[in-house]
């Protein structure tokens, strides 16, 4: 006969914990990084919550909504969108390498 | 019409995904969450989608998800419809099956047909980036005529499965199309397939960087075009009537529509097309919208 309880605890212990960073610190993935300009970025130069096509389109929800907008670099692949979808080019996207 | 501030500004996937840089369908599955809410069960099979959520004793998104096999998205998403029913909290929680090309075109097309003519009230969204990109981008029954994949070194000589028509013979209340590179569309379609009792389909067309051949910064550009091309035309069929959506209205008129070529140039898939398929490709674009206009008209 089995145990019902010790079973459902067993199915518990699979139950997944939800984390930041999953596949580790994805900023590492690419070298080039989105630095916005904030003289050009259309919410940090008008004061106003519009705009954000940078929240909006990165796929890896590293914007955030504020003003300014602020990329978590730990974590941006640098895939670039937000500086191809920037309607001001206030995002451009600068090569680093290791010395 | 949504509009950026609308949008729940709220995330439901955490950064730090092993999504490939410039993943359309990780921008999708983000926007469709905030759409859904986290009163959402999601039932994913083998996929892209998958590999998003982690291994192991981790998870990158904050709501419950299923992982099933292949074959068995729809029939899952009818047991979790029915023991939620069972619970007396079947209006409160959203049952969403998210699967690939795959996963609904060829492998589970027999479950989800099944779930859908048994009246289950969920949502099937079917990410299609036109080939199983996960295993190495094999031909699925939703790659286009021409793209080349592991398997179709040359080519593909079959047209591209018609998933939505397949839907909409089944009846069902709602069936939409719907593109990455279009958020707040594909946000408001969510959001009213959320509210709609019954099965409810969403068919979204997700680029993909590594399978399509392109950089990665032109991932919501190349889904534009698919669109501007006329190639992708974004519509929903509510109770059996047809609406066309607002970023493919300007595609009625054939003058205002970009040469299919356009869309081709940008992705290396589509080196090795030749003249007589894009000549098969031009027809199939004019009498899909030809087919659209009598269907908005009737």
């Amino acid at each position: 006969m089995t145990d019902s309880k010790k079973d459902y605890q067993k199915i518990l212990a699979s139950v997944q914990k939800p984390v930041k960073g999953e596949a580790g610190k994805t900023g590492t993935w690419s070298n080039f990084k989105p630095i916005i300009d904030l003289k050009k970025c259309i919410p940090a130069k008008t004061g106003k919550a519009a705009c954000f096509n940078c929240w909006l389109y990165c796929p890896e929800a590293v914007v955030t909504r504020t003003i300014p907008p602020e990329i978590d670099l730990e974590y941006c692949k640098g895939c670039g969108i937000c500086a191809e979808e920037c309607p001001v080019d206030a995002i451009t996207m600068i090569e680093v390498r290791p010395e | 019409m949504v509009n950026v501030m609308d949008v729940r500004e709220e995330e439901f996937i955490n950064p730090g995904t092993r999504m490939c840089s410039g993943c359309a369908m990780a921008l999708i599955y983000r926007i469709a969450l905030k759409a859904l809410g986290p009163k959402t069960i999601m039932t994913v099979p083998a996929s892209c989608l998958t590999v998003l959520h982690g291994m192991q004793g981790f998870c990158t998104t904050k709501v419950s998800v299923l992982h099933t096999p292949f074959a068995t998205t729809g029939a899952s998403a009818s047991g979790i419809v029915a023991s939620l029913e069972e619970k007396g909290l079947a209006d409160d929680i959203c049952v969403v099956a998210f699967a690939g090309d795959g996963g609904t075109a060829d492998i589970g097309i027999q479950a989800l047909s099944g779930a859908v003519e048994r009246g289950t009230n969920f949502i099937y969204a079917c990410y299609d980036n036109e080939a199983y990109m996960n295993t190495g981008v094999q031909r699925s029954g939703s790659t286009p005529l021409g793209a080349f994949t592991a398997t179709t070194p040359g080519g593909k000589i079959r047209a591209k499965k018609n998933m939505p028509k397949i839907l909409e013979a089944h009846g069902i209340p709602y069936v939409g199309t719907a593109n990455g590179s279009y958020p707040l569309d594909l946000y408001e379609k969510f959001q009213k397939a959320r509210e709609i009792k019954g099965a409810k389909y969403i068919h979204i067309l997700s680029a993909c960087p590594p399978g399509w051949g392109y950089d990665p910064k032109d991932t919501i550009k190349i889904g534009k075009l698919a669109n501007d091309t006329g190639f992708w035309p974004l519509y929903e069929i509510i109770n059996g009537k047809f609406i066309l959506s607002k970023d493919s209205k300007k595609n009625l008129d054939p003058s205002k529509r970009k040469p299919i070529e356009e869309y081709f140039n940008t992705q290396k898939r589509f080196n090795k097309i030749s003249q007589k398929e894009i000549e098969v490709y031009r027809k199939y674009i004019d009498d899909l919208w030809n087919e659209i206009k009598n269907r908005i008209e009737s």
